[in-house]
């Protein structure tokens, strides 16, 4: 029967009014853990999509919006811009790399992206199966797709405007799936990846059924955020389409004729895919690659929805952004700039719901201390009696110090393990509703603080009952029997 | 009422019986003396006022002495004395040879811990604990390591060896005494301290009390001090010291 075992004893003998205790501590300390697991992996994730990406460029607008829409595929996009600003901007000295984006349709509220290879190599993406689309209208879709929209290699889909499940299908230019991602665990995952000519062949075939209703249908886009070019919808067959037929994937296996070198040399890059290749290089080779690899297409009239552009050297920073903005057309967005200020935006909530569970741990110290006092006016015989048995003073301080620090402590661990709970249930939905993967199942290093904290806390409400019994008058305690 | 018997006490170092006692019969500390209680000179102030005044005393080892005296006479101050859990104002207490006075304050609590067994008037055993365990943490709190072989003995003398177990609420006020009789012998103390041990028990149990107040402490070897008012029981022991109440 230790000093431990006491104090357990005593906390044992009033069990609701510990069982308070601990659950008050507990809920606190599970919420700042909600809170710390949620924030850091949200963080972790926005860092992780925005790798290798040093500017965003897109038509004029929110900059915040551009990089939630072009980098994140949350938000809608500004608009579109020309594909000939866009070429003339590839070639500025001071870019290293730059990737184009093709926005605008959706499937199953997964976002169809129009792009190059070196957009998945940016983010590590690896093929669970099959290959990288090559011919317009091949899609190799992100392990997320995959998985909610049992799509397999082979199966055919059409995507619908916009980012929901309404919208206009594109029923007569159906996707095929040639290839399903791994998971990367990165926003790649929940997207479906084609080429930029199949946004394009898309909208033109749209264009063309749809004659005269070109600005409705853009209206519609519109109304849904969504912003094509207008050059897709007017419905003009390009050079582009003239260079796909319906049968160009076998043609383009074989024996790849002039108009498919382009698809010829990405094939040849897919190879390369396939092997895990740093973010970093990841731009190198697509920016070696864009000299075989042009822009499909460089009418005047075509448009992409963003550029994401990585800077030759960090001076690139200073002079880059401003020289685009000054163009009429083009907006460039910092995506650490633009990430910054989301975190701002979403920590002021953040910050509040800390605040809240801040009062909750204070409330548990305040409730800790409360039951402790009264446990001493309780035990004030029982102090006595200790003393008559020879227990010291420092004893009896250190009985009341390690029944606080019981509490706290199972306070703080039930705390966590709720708190882990909470965020698995939390991120459940959460994967559900919103596509953001949050797991429970991690542990963040400063949780361990707030157990420390936690302690701290137990201790500092335990530190007067403590010290009021460690100055108990044994004599004048037991003079009132 | 029946009698107990007394502890063999040489003639001559037996106390005075039945008569007040004074400083002449204080000897020095340093003398190997067989009293385990010297007490000389003692007072005890509180508010301004006087409580306690005891000019000698003394108790031999293994004795039995009553203190009685009216309320507000100064019983309990000079059982606390005694105890080591009230510093006197003036005046000196050795229990044994050892000088109260020079013990700092957690030599004395081990001292008490490991020498004086106390039983109160309202027992106060921990209601968290069973009775085990209440008598562990006697043990522990003395600084011994837990003899669980001597609990089941003293238990078993006491006539309870199937109530270790139990909590104390679980217990008759009966059994809790004997309980709280068995926290006080179980570090063989020199010195068993009893304040008011028969005040709630009507005839036949204070009968049984005391005998069993005697018989441990005979077990143990311990001199016997008990404080009360209880009429009943002064004759039962040779020694009597009688405090006057104060005004």
């Amino acid at each position: 029967m230790n000093q431990f075992q006491l104090a357990l004893a005593y906390l044992r003998a009033r069990p609701l009014n510990t069982l308070l205790n601990i659950f008050l501590l507990a809920l606190g300390v599970a919420m700042i853990v909600v809170l710390m697991l949620f924030t850091r992996q949200m963080e972790e994730r926005l860092q992780r999509d925005l790798k290798g990406i040093d500017l965003v460029v897109g038509a004029k607008g929110s900059p915040l919006q551009l990089i939630l829409s072009s980098v994140y595929h949350l938000d809608i996009p500004t608009g579109n811009i020309p594909l000939k600003d866009a070429e003339e901007l590839r070639k500025h000295p001071q870019i290293k790399a730059a990737i184009p984006l093709a926005l605008g349709d959706s499937y199953h509220g997964y976002r169809i992206v129009g792009t190059e290879h070196a957009y998945p190599d940016l983010y590590g993406a690896k093929l669970a199966q099959g290959a990288w689309w090559q011919a317009p209208l091949e899609a190799t879709l992100g392990a997320e797709v995959a998985r909610t929209s049992k799509l397999k290699v082979g199966d055919q889909f059409a995507g619908a405007h916009g980012l929901g499940s309404g919208g206009g299908e594109h029923e007569q230019t159906p996707y095929k799936v040639v290839g399903i991602l791994a998971p990367a665990d990165s926003v790649i995952d929940r997207l479906v990846l084609t080429g930029v000519e199949s946004v394009w062949r898309v909208h033109e075939h749209h264009g063309d059924q749809a004659e005269g209703g070109v600005t409705s249908e853009h209206e519609k886009h519109s109304a849904q955020g969504e912003h094509h070019s207008d050059a897709a919808h007017s419905g003009h067959a390009g050079e582009h389409t003239d260079r796909h037929t319906e049968e160009r994937a076998d043609k383009h296996a074989d024996k790849p004729t002039e108009a498919h070198e382009t698809h010829a040399a990405e094939g040849a890059a897919a190879v390369d895919h396939a092997k895990p290749e740093s973010a970093k290089t990841a731009l190198q080779n697509a920016d070696q690659k864009r000299e075989a690899t042009a822009l499909p297409g460089t009418n005047q009239q075509r448009e992409i929805t963003a550029l994401l552009v990585q800077y030759k050297s960090s001076f690139a920073a200073v002079g880059l952004p401003r020289f685009i903005n000054s163009k009429s057309a083009l907006q460039a967005a910092s995506p650490a700039m633009e990430s910054a200020r989301l975190y701002q935006l979403v920590g002021f909530g953040v910050d509040t719901l800390r605040a809240f569970a801040g009062v909750l741990i204070f409330s548990a110290a305040l409730s800790v201390f409360i039951a402790l006092t009264n446990a001493l006016q309780e035990r004030r015989y029982d102090l006595a009696v200790l003393r008559t048995l020879g227990a010291g003073q420092g004893s009896l301080l250190r009985l009341i110090l390690t029944e606080g620090i019981l509490l706290a402590l199972v306070g703080a661990l039930l705390g966590l393990v709720l708190g882990h709970i909470g965020t698995e249930v939390l991120g459940r939905w959460f994967e559900a509703t919103r596509h953001v993967r949050i797991t429970g199942w991690t542990w963040a290093p400063s949780e361990l603080w707030l157990v420390a904290m936690a302690i701290a806390v137990g201790l500092l409400a335990s530190i007067v009952p403590a010290f009021v019994a460690y100055r108990t008058d044994i004599a004048a305690t037991l003079a009132k029997e | 009422m029946r009698r107990f018997q007394r502890p063999e006490i040489p003639h001559r170092l037996h106390p005075t019986s039945r008569r007040r006692h004074s400083a002449r019969m204080c000897r020095p500390l340093c003398y190997a003396w067989p009293m385990l209680i010297e007490v000389s000179d003692l007072q005890h102030s509180y508010a301004g006022k006087t409580v306690l005044a005891l000019r000698s005393w003394r108790v031999p080892k293994a004795g039995r002495s009553v203190i009685v005296g009216r309320s507000g006479s100064g019983k309990s101050t000079l059982l606390h004395a005694l105890a080591g859990i009230q510093r006197p104002s003036a005046g000196s207490i050795a229990i044994d040879g050892t000088l109260l006075q020079a013990l700092s304050g957690a030599t004395l609590d081990r001292f008490r811990g490991c020498n004086i067994g106390i039983v109160l008037q309202r027992l106060h055993l921990i209601r968290a604990l069973d009775v085990r365990k209440n008598l562990r943490l006697a043990q522990r709190l003395a600084g011994y390591a837990v003899d669980d072989a001597r609990i089941d003995a003293v238990m078993a003398g006491l006539g309870l060896p199937d109530r270790l177990d139990a909590k104390p609420h679980e217990l008759s006020y009966g059994q809790q005494q004997r309980v709280a009789i068995a926290r006080a012998v179980i570090n063989r103390p020199k010195l068993i301290l009893a304040d008011e041990p028969t005040s709630n028990l009507d005839d036949d149990n204070c009968v049984e009390a005391i005998k069993v107040l005697f018989d441990q402490a005979q077990a143990c070897g311990a001199a016997l001090v008990v404080a009360t008012h209880d009429s009943r029981i002064r004759q039962l022991f040779d020694d009597q010291l009688v405090l006057e109440a104060r005004r």
